[in-house]
């Protein structure tokens, strides 16, 4: 199992080496939680400012950024949602991003997975993308592992009615 | 792409997805991490300020303005900006890195640093309250309250509320602006003389004050009417803000204010009442403020288009309201006044959000009423919206025509001893809004279920203190659903035993105008926690405990470090001091 977003957190020389280590990762994170790239960075480097002052304190700086970054990601949705309502409201819809350049069957999911809940997608990415135990995806999350479960399923049920 | 059945696969799937779009991801391999965040407030001010020699030009020409701002009633954050006066953006000097990471800090630092530049005679304090926003990360709009004591003249302790607004750049939040939305006369001091006051518009928009038999020293020459406060709507006028009075004026038996009016007349004027204490004792005066204004919002020009169903069309035409609706109407708040009707609307302020009831009211096939609630950083405000469809080929086509919003009514009645009674009728619109408070802390901020009174009861009972004391109700009321749209109320009888009255409310604020008790708030920063407690509770004050994480090993922890109130301003008994005190532990993020 890969943890991709783990990296070595003891013998730290300073934030600027653990910016360094994960900064990559967090990007990716940060997109594949939001689904857009442009969003991506600015969303990492909330995140890495989000730890940057409890670094010198923090046992395991990776998984405070992972929380941290799933935090913020939720953020971004929640203020992306009310700019979609007020689109609706006013009768227009909301352009989406340009999906980028994917396979029809990653397309498609990706599709599938950005409608669900952003619990439900969290738990998905960092899964399937981060490879998490139900553990540590519900210390990430902030609830019991048996929620981790519950938001899996459930997603994957959607995701079946929702695919062509 | 077919249907996929197995968890398994399907989870490869999904893997495989993430995976195909992280190769999509673009890395700037070239951008710095954020800076070290810096904790200004555990900084000695001196310390502070040496770092800021940098920018001491800026920083020292905006000292000046602010100074010079503070003399300026006419632009200051003092009574009479009407609100709506932008704070000037106080400039860090290091704008390279973070400095905070929690707009409330920002905000904090922010005042704390206005309220150092104000002149020594001049105390002051502040609080920050709750963030007003959904918690953006980007932006964010956050509560604050200001306090004033004005030197000379009667002792007055101005409070401004308003909201300020921070933007998140480069990782750190900064102030871009600040405003009061109201400020309150809180109390007037003054001695001799008798007290009468009168309000008479002399044009559309624009209150004068005639104010007799003061007890002050004549105003000096070229002043009128110290202490006299009413505020012109013209920001451009000198006098705003100060010295409404005509010649002849002592002192003021009330304070108002006016704001609101555009330059066409057409909206209502905000009035803003307020009694005098002398001696503790409370002066029978009061004032009728004739207002002739439209208790309806303006529906608008259906520019949105018409709506599949009545909710949709109320949705929409609410939000416009809160979206571009900076400056409300009306405003009346007196307190110990015998009788006062102020209409329609409550105080000023700007609106941020609203609620509607889920549950529109269908009094014809093509006739719907659906009720509201505009919330305010000050208040809400309770109201109706008439719906109306008007397709006309068979399809439905809803739309806004009318929208009434709520009332003011105060009374005062005055109890000498005893259990009060008062008998509310039953089966009105807005029972679900009840709230009751009084300045019994058991229930205060409780709902009516809570002590006893819900929908459809038709009695409330109050508990009068054992000392004698007056008791003001103040009820907002909101058109019934299907009345017609300007309110109507009715007196509310408060007395021993029991007196009826018909009411249609959304709140009932029930408060004691006698008896008040003051005393100075103590000194606080530097104690233990368990000793802040003790000596607010002692004094007779409540409190509000707030933590701020500290580094390992700083000072402060443990310690009180900021209070809300400065030590030494006095405060009504049982206020809650916030105090804020360090702590040296992380935090999850």
């Amino acid at each position: 199992m890969t943890d991709r977003l783990a990296g070595p957190t003891t013998g730290l020389t300073g934030f600027e080496r653990f910016f360094g280590e994960h900064h990559a990762a967090t990007v990716r994170l940060a997109h594949l939680l939001t689904g857009s790239a442009a969003a991506a960075e600015d969303l990492a480097q909330d995140a890495f400012a989000n730890v940057l002052p409890h670094f010198a304190a923090l046992d395991n700086p990776a998984a405070y950024l992972r929380t941290a970054t799933v935090n913020t990601c939720r953020s971004w949705h929640r203020a992306r949602g009310r700019e979609q309502d007020r689109f609706r409201r006013h009768g227009t819809t909301p352009e989406l991003a340009p999906t980028a350049q994917l396979s029809d069957t990653s397309a498609d999911l990706l599709d599938s997975i950005r409608r669900l809940p952003y619990r439900q997608q969290a738990v998905l990415v960092l899964r399937y993308w981060l490879d998490l135990t139900e553990v540590d995806i519900a210390s990430t999350l902030g609830c019991r592992p048996g929620t981790v479960k519950s938001l899996h399923a459930r997603a994957l049920d959607a995701i079946r009615r929702d695919l062509p | 792409m077919s249907i996929i059945l197995d968890d398994d696969r399907l989870g490869d799937a999904i893997r495989d997805a993430f995976a195909e779009l992280a190769t999509t991801t673009p890395i700037d391999h070239g951008i710095a991490p954020p800076s070290i965040v810096t904790d200004r407030r555990s900084q000695h001010p001196g310390a502070r300020h040496r770092t800021m020699l940098a920018a001491a030009a800026v920083v020292i020409a905006l000292v000046a303005g602010l100074a010079l701002l503070t003399r300026d009633r006419g632009s200051e954050v003092a009574p009479g900006d009407g609100g709506l006066v932008d704070v000037p953006l106080y400039l860090f000097p290091d704008s390279s890195g973070p400095l905070f990471d929690d707009p409330l800090a920002a905000l904090e630092a922010y005042f704390d640093d206005r309220i150092e530049t104000r002149p020594p005679d001049q105390d002051a304090a502040f609080r920050v309250g709750r963030r007003t926003d959904d918690g953006s990360t980007d932006l964010a709009t956050v509560e604050f309250q200001l306090e004033v004591r004005r030197p000379g003249g009667p002792e007055i302790v101005d409070v401004g509320i308003g909201i300020a607004v921070l933007e998140r750049v480069d990782g750190s939040w900064f102030v871009s602006s600040a405003r009061t939305l109201a400020f309150e006369i809180d109390r007037l001091r003054y001695v001799g003389g008798g007290v009468t006051g009168t309000i008479s518009p002399t044009v559309p928009g624009d209150y004068m004050v005639t104010v007799d038999d003061l007890g002050w020293p004549p105003p000096a020459s070229g002043e009128t009417g110290i202490g006299a406060f009413g505020y012109a709507p013209d920001p451009d006028d000198t006098t705003n803000g100060f010295n409404f009075g005509s010649p002849g004026h002592t002192a003021p038996a009330v304070g108002v204010r006016t704001w609101g009016a555009d330059t066409s007349g057409d909206l209502p004027v905000a009035v803003f009442g307020e009694v005098l204490v002398r001696d503790g004792q409370t002066i029978e005066a009061g004032f009728d403020v004739p207002i002739d204004a439209d208790p309806v919002i303006d529906p608008g020009d259906l520019s949105s288009g018409p709506s599949a169903s009545p909710l949709e069309a109320a949705e929409r035409y609410l939000s416009d309201v809160v979206a571009s609706t900076e400056e409300l109407t009306v405003a009346g708040i007196v307190s110990d006044v015998p009788a006062l009707t102020v209409a329609p609307g409550e105080q000023a302020g700007r609106w941020f959000d609203y609620e509607i009831d889920r549950d529109p009211v269908t009094t014809a096939p093509d006739e719907a009423w659906v009720r509201f609630r505009l919330i305010t950083v000050s208040g809400d405000r309770g109201g109706i919206l008439r719906l109306v469809d008007i397709g006309d080929d068979g399809r439905p086509a809803w739309v806004v025509t009318e929208a009434g919003t709520a009332d003011v009514h105060v009374v005062r009645a005055t109890y000498r001893d005893g259990t009060a009674r008062m008998e509310l009728t039953s089966g009105v619109a807005g029972d679900r809004w009840v709230c009751v408070r009084h300045d019994d802390p058991t229930a205060t901020g409780r709902t009516c279920e809570q002590v006893g009174v819900g929908a459809g009861i038709t009695e409330v009972e109050i508990d009068v203190p054992e000392r004698p004391a007056r008791i003001a109700v103040s009820v907002r009321s909101a058109p019934e659903i299907g009345s017609p749209l300007t309110p109507s109320f009715a007196e509310i009888g408060l007395a021993d035993g029991a007196e009826q009255g018909r009411l249609r409310f959304d709140s009932l604020l029930i408060e004691h105008g006698g008896g008040e008790e003051r005393d100075a708030v103590p000194s606080l920063v530097g104690l233990t926690e368990g000793q802040a407690r003790r000596v607010l509770a002692e004094g007779g004050f409540g409190v509000d405990v707030s933590y701020r994480v500290l580094a390992p090993g700083d000072p402060a922890d443990g310690a009180v470090i900021e209070q809300s109130l400065a030590p030494g301003i006095e405060a009504r008994l049982g206020t809650a001091i916030s105090i804020l005190v360090g702590r040296a532990t992380p935090t999850g993020p």
